[in-house]
């Protein structure tokens, strides 16, 4: 990860959350969300479902498990899809690394 | 349109209301889809015919799903770019200590539909009060916004108008208001009341002001019977949607269609509805249906319908509700000769022969209405 490894955790060991008060919406399976900068960003059906995902499970490892599960695909295939995706959302300002102080509480 | 394309979208508009109305889902042949899907997106359906494919109500090919979703796509881009907006000029407003109101668009959205996605939006409706009209304009001008149109007098806005609209550098719309509809109803209407009735509403990390349930019905139900004719079915499909909420209280309804005049607008509204997408709220019904409207409201009322609209109605109709002979004056001065600057913005160019033009559509309006 290039945007999310501000800190020296593996990238697996990440906490992730959405930014606060984003603004979106559902298309189908899709999502669009309004990035802080204006920019509207389409998530596909399996990114929407990714993004949802991350609700549930904030620890990067236990998001690519859970996706492996649900996928029935090697966690060494989703690990490199999930960080790339991860790493495009930060880029756009949509999630942010949970800190460490907000981990534990 | 044909009635059948008509029908077409309306059974979309209704979906979700009540019981179908047919159990066969809607399906639309090939060669009348250009024509469906241009309607769907003209009203603002794109949402709710996609709820419907999805609760099998409406039977699509693979491409008339595609074409389906990319125009909901878009119309889901506007809506957030329309929703951050609100979101935005609300702060101003309320930052500069000017008391604001947003309506419709995102408020309905977010609290009365099952899912925001149904009712997309295209501009951005906010409430001032008059005594601050022309300090919103300044904080609007502030956030980016030019406003499309001058008043056609100085003074007009605040003494015989609904509000101006403004236009952003990125094409968003801003219609500021002072009422909520122009016209006699709008004149007729306490507008200051209205901000005794409104609730929080929290949309991403922010909060925004907008009409409670019951001015939020009484609102729509303007909109519904006064605005575009036919009706807009989205429009319509919002009065079901905040009739039916269970959140409208409706002795607070009655109290301000006697008071505001309104009795016959709301009775048209609710008729449309019921014409249209064949679930009204019984409620509504039970508290609107025996209420009499007076003379004028329905004189009024018939102003702003077809023929009576395109010929003057609703101009003739403002001037029989102004109060005084000199504030009649004004505003006959003021729409038989407004300034240079409005006449150039509206037409496109002043002077005498832009002048002409104005008064010779006018007598357009004394010439007989041709029979059906």
């Amino acid at each position: 990860m290039t945007v999310l490894t501000r800190t020296r955790a593996h990238p697996t060991e990440l906490r992730v959350r959405h930014a606060p008060g984003l603004l979106s919406r559902r298309v189908l399976d899709e999502l669009l969300v309004m990035a802080p900068s204006g920019d509207v960003v389409l998530l596909s059906d399996s990114a929407a479902h990714v993004w949802r995902t991350l609700e549930v499970h904030d620890r990067v490892i236990d998001l690519i498990e859970h996706l492996s599960r649900v996928y029935g695909a090697p966690t060494s295939q989703i690990a490199s899809d999930v960080t790339a995706l991860l790493n495009g959302l930060a880029r756009h300002g949509l999630v942010v690394e949970v800190s460490a102080r907000e981990a534990t509480t | 349109m044909t009635t059948d394309g008509r029908q077409v979208t309306a059974r979309l508009a209704a979906h979700g209301l009540g019981p179908p109305t047919s159990a066969r889902p809607v399906s639309v042949p090939a060669e009348q889809w250009p024509a469906i899907l241009r309607e769907l997106d003209h009203e603002r359906l794109t949402g709710l015919a996609l709820a419907a494919v999805t609760d099998g109500a409406f039977d699509v090919t693979g491409h008339q799903a595609a074409e389906l979703v990319a125009r909901q796509r878009a119309w889901m881009d506007a809506s957030l770019r329309r929703e951050h907006e609100s979101l935005r000029l609300f702060r101003g407003l309320t930052d500069a200590g000017l008391p604001a109101v947003v309506l419709k668009g995102p408020t309905i959205a977010h609290r009365y539909y099952p899912d925001p996605a149904w009712r997309p939006f295209r501009d951005v409706d906010i409430l001032v009060r008059g005594r601050d009209w022309a300090r919103a304009c300044e904080v609007v001008r502030s956030l980016g916004y030019r406003r499309c149109r001058p008043e056609p007098r100085p003074g007009f806005d605040v003494r015989f108008g609904k509000g101006a609209l403004h236009r952003s550098a990125q094409d968003i719309e801003l219609d500021l208001h002072r009422t909520l509809v122009v016209g006699p109803f709008g004149l007729w209407m306490d507008p200051d009341e209205l901000f005794e009735s409104t609730t929080r509403l929290a949309v991403g990390a922010a909060e925004l002001t907008c009409l409670d349930t019951t001015a939020t019905f009484v609102h729509v139900a303007m909109h519904a019977a006064l605005g575009a004719s036919p009706s807009n079915l989205l429009v319509l499909r919002d009065l079901a949607q905040v009739g039916a909420s269970g959140e409208v209280e409706w002795d607070r309804v009655v109290d301000w269609t006697r008071r505001w005049r309104l009795v016959a607008v709301v009775q048209h509204a609710l008729q449309l509805v019921e014409a249209e997408l064949g679930h009204v709220p019984a409620a509504a019904v039970r508290a609107i249906a025996r209420l009499r409207p007076r003379t004028g409201e329905r004189r009024a009322l018939r102003a702003h319908l077809p023929p009576a609209r395109a010929r003057g109605g609703p101009a003739r109709a403002t001037l029989r509700a102004i109060r005084g002979p000199s504030s009649k004056a004004a505003y006959v001065r003021a729409m038989a000769t407004p300034s240079h600057d409005f006449l150039v913005a509206r037409q496109g160019h002043g002077g005498l022969s832009a002048y002409a033009r104005r008064w010779g559509h006018a007598a357009t309006w004394l010439s007989p209405v041709p029979r059906r």
